[in-house]
């Protein structure tokens, strides 16, 4: 056997991967040649040192602190069970009728160089909570879609390829600040029920817990599709439980219902049809821009967008984001396309009844908010100050009212950096 | 590689259900091997501890996808790689990162058995090995943790990073040469 392969297999040979006859020729050789030996020998002792480091302990109380982030996390969502059952593209606009049962609809927003996406959401018997959390930007990096992608690559927010390296630089700066900012107010908002204090030590205890991580290896959409499901679906079966409840609702409760029971899978996807957007007479479209990373055509930032609502069968390829495609895609989930080339996009999506935006990153929508009869006015007022001032400085918003808005996307240069739109 | 035993499998479907308990001895069982990858990964305790912590929220989050067919703890070093590894690029692009630049001074220290001379030496080649590691290229560097300080099998590893046996063989032994330059001054002298 000769060096160059001799010292190729060395590696295998030392681990006994090997058939036996290659490994007793290299044997022989090893024998013979003197050279091959002492790289042999240097392998081994290589190995040897980097074993040593083996045995490294997590420190103490780690469990414990795992428990206690999982406990955090565990006010705001129950652990996952049963199989995913409904589809991210029921989730858009204007879906939810006001059914008796109230329903929290969200809308993930693609947005800037990161990801905004609804991460989760908690409903109870005695009123609504949206809680909404930022993902880290280690795990935005994974969601970037490259104008190099092969064309058959889905373009979704999951992490294909790689951007040019000056984005992660731009991320990163951009981060920091953001994150810090984020951490403050990482619990968006809390609409709680009319006959209920907040309760501040829960609201402390979120706040402080750990940015949300989705499991960001796969699929991070449809595991977050999964979990604003499994958030609806734990909804109304809290309705119906509590329908079918000999003593019905708890004394106190403002609870209204004429929810059909049992509420089956037919009636959910009745309840999250999508409706087109309906003219708001009087009312300006609210332009919302959306500023997808350097290169990136408007084409291409719409597709991403419109993927995260679209259903698996139907999402849009690199190579279908054309203007044809696009359009009809996106007219079966109820935009209106205004202007669609690869400089420039303009959707229009109507929302209500409550909106908020926040830090550009998120966009929430709550409908059906009849189970306490509470307006969307009366519901915005209970959202705690700091969050409404946080969420009103960096959004022309008028919270509490149905609005038309029109999502834009542009294209940008490679080199321009992101605008920093959020910066007081 | 075994698949998952039995009861390693109830305790996951039980955390599964729901069972936070159960789920915390899921996490006692594997915290050092998670916690081992990230540190050698990323050369830094706190950062290990976090992308640790990190590994099993999101285990606890992705469980109802875990299956059972591969070993939970290669879909957890999946996990744990792939976290560490983003983590790594973020703090790298922060230009945080030096390579080297590990605490790993202490590694070793406690076993005083040969004396403290050859404890303090242990010591230092820990630091200088641990820094051979991470000027490692980032494939080459996680493939050499997984099999020569995790002690993983060959196909455990392709598992774990998704990628051919014949990838995972490469660059093991790409990754082994150039540690055995950057070491060459260590085991020549090593006790």
């Amino acid at each position: 056997m000769e060096c160059e392969k001799t010292k190729d297999l060395l590696s295998e040979y030392i681990d006994g991967r090997l058939p036996v006859d290659e490994a007793a020729a290299i044997a022989a050789h090893l024998e013979d040649c003197r050279g091959c030996r002492e790289v042999e020998r240097e392998l081994r002792a290589t190995i040897s040192l980097v074993a040593r480091l083996a045995g490294k302990e997590a420190p103490e109380g780690f469990a414990e602190g795992v428990s206690a982030a999982l406990e955090r996390r565990m006010l705001l969502e129950p652990p996952p069970v049963g199989a995913r059952r409904w589809r991210w593209a029921a989730w858009s606009f204007g879906g939810i009728s006001a059914a008796a049962a109230a329903v929290v609809l969200a809308i993930l927003i693609v947005h800037g160089p990161r990801e905004g996406r609804l991460e989760h959401q908690v409903q109870t018997d005695t009123g609504i909570q949206v809680a909404l959390r930022e993902k880290r930007a280690d795990e935005f990096s994974r969601i970037r879609i490259p104008t190099d992608a092969p064309p058959d690559v889905e373009l979704r927010g999951d992490g294909i390829a790689e951007a040019p390296a000056e984005y992660d630089d731009r991320l990163a700066a951009r981060h920091d600040d953001m994150r810090e900012r984020l951490e403050k107010s990482e619990v968006a908002d809390h609409l709680m029920d009319p006959g209920r204090q907040p309760d501040r030590d829960r609201y402390a205890a979120l706040a402080s817990a750990p940015p949300v991580i989705a499991d960001s290896i796969d699929e991070p959409a449809d595991i977050l599709a999964y979990k604003a499901a499994e958030g609806l679906q734990r909804v109304l079966r809290e309705a119906a439980d509590i329908s079918e409840s000999p003593d019905g609702p708890a004394a106190g409760e403002a609870v209204e219902r004429d929810t059909p029971a049992p509420m089956d899978d037919a009636w959910i996807d009745k309840q999250l049809t999508l409706a087109p957007p309906e003219a708001l007479p009087g009312q300006e479209p609210q332009p919302v821009q959306m500023e997808f990373y350097s290169e990136q055509s408007a084409l291409l930032s719409t597709a991403v967008f419109a993927n995260n609502f679209l259903a698996p069968e139907s999402r849009v390829t690199r190579a279908e984001s054309t203007p044809e495609t696009l359009t009809a895609r996106l007219e079966g989930l109820s935009f209106q396309v205004l202007e669609l080339s690869d400089e420039r996009a303009v959707l229009h999506g109507r929302l209500e009844p409550v909106r908020i935006l926040l830090n550009n990153f998120l966009l929430v929508e709550v409908s059906g908010l009849t189970q306490s009869g509470e307006t969307p006015e009366e519901i915005v007022s209970q959202v705690d100050a700091e969050t409404l001032d946080m969420v009103q400085r960096h959004h022309p918003v008028a919270l509490g009212e149905p609005m038309h808005v029109q999502y834009i996307f542009v294209r940008r240069s490679a080199k321009e950096p992101a605008a920093p739109q959020d910066v007081e | 590689m075994s698949g998952t035993p039995l009861e390693e499998m109830e305790l996951v479907e039980r955390a599964k259900a729901g069972d936070a308990a159960c789920f915390a001895s899921l996490v006692r069982l594997y915290q050092d091997r998670v916690y081992s990858v990230a540190y050698r990964v990323l050369a830094s305790a706190e950062d290990a501890a976090d992308t640790a912590q990190e590994t099993f929220l999101a285990a606890w989050e992705g469980l109802a996808r875990f299956r059972g067919d591969s070993s939970l703890y290669t879909w957890l070093y999946r996990i744990a790689v792939n976290k560490a590894l983003a983590r790594r690029r973020s703090r790298a692009s922060k230009g945080r990162f030096v390579a080297g630049s590990a605490d790993g001074s202490l590694d070793g220290v406690a076993d005083f058995a040969d004396g403290p001379q050859v404890a303090v030496e242990r010591a230092e080649n820990a630091r200088i090995v641990q820094a051979a590691i991470s000027a490692l290229p980032e494939d080459l560097r996680v493939i050499v943790v997984l099999r020569d300080i995790e002690g993983l099998e060959y196909e455990e590893i392709a598992e774990v990073l998704e990628i051919p046996l014949g990838t995972v063989k490469s660059r093991l032994h790409r990754g082994r040469l150039d540690l055995r330059e950057s070491l060459k001054g260590v085991f020549r002298v090593a006790p």
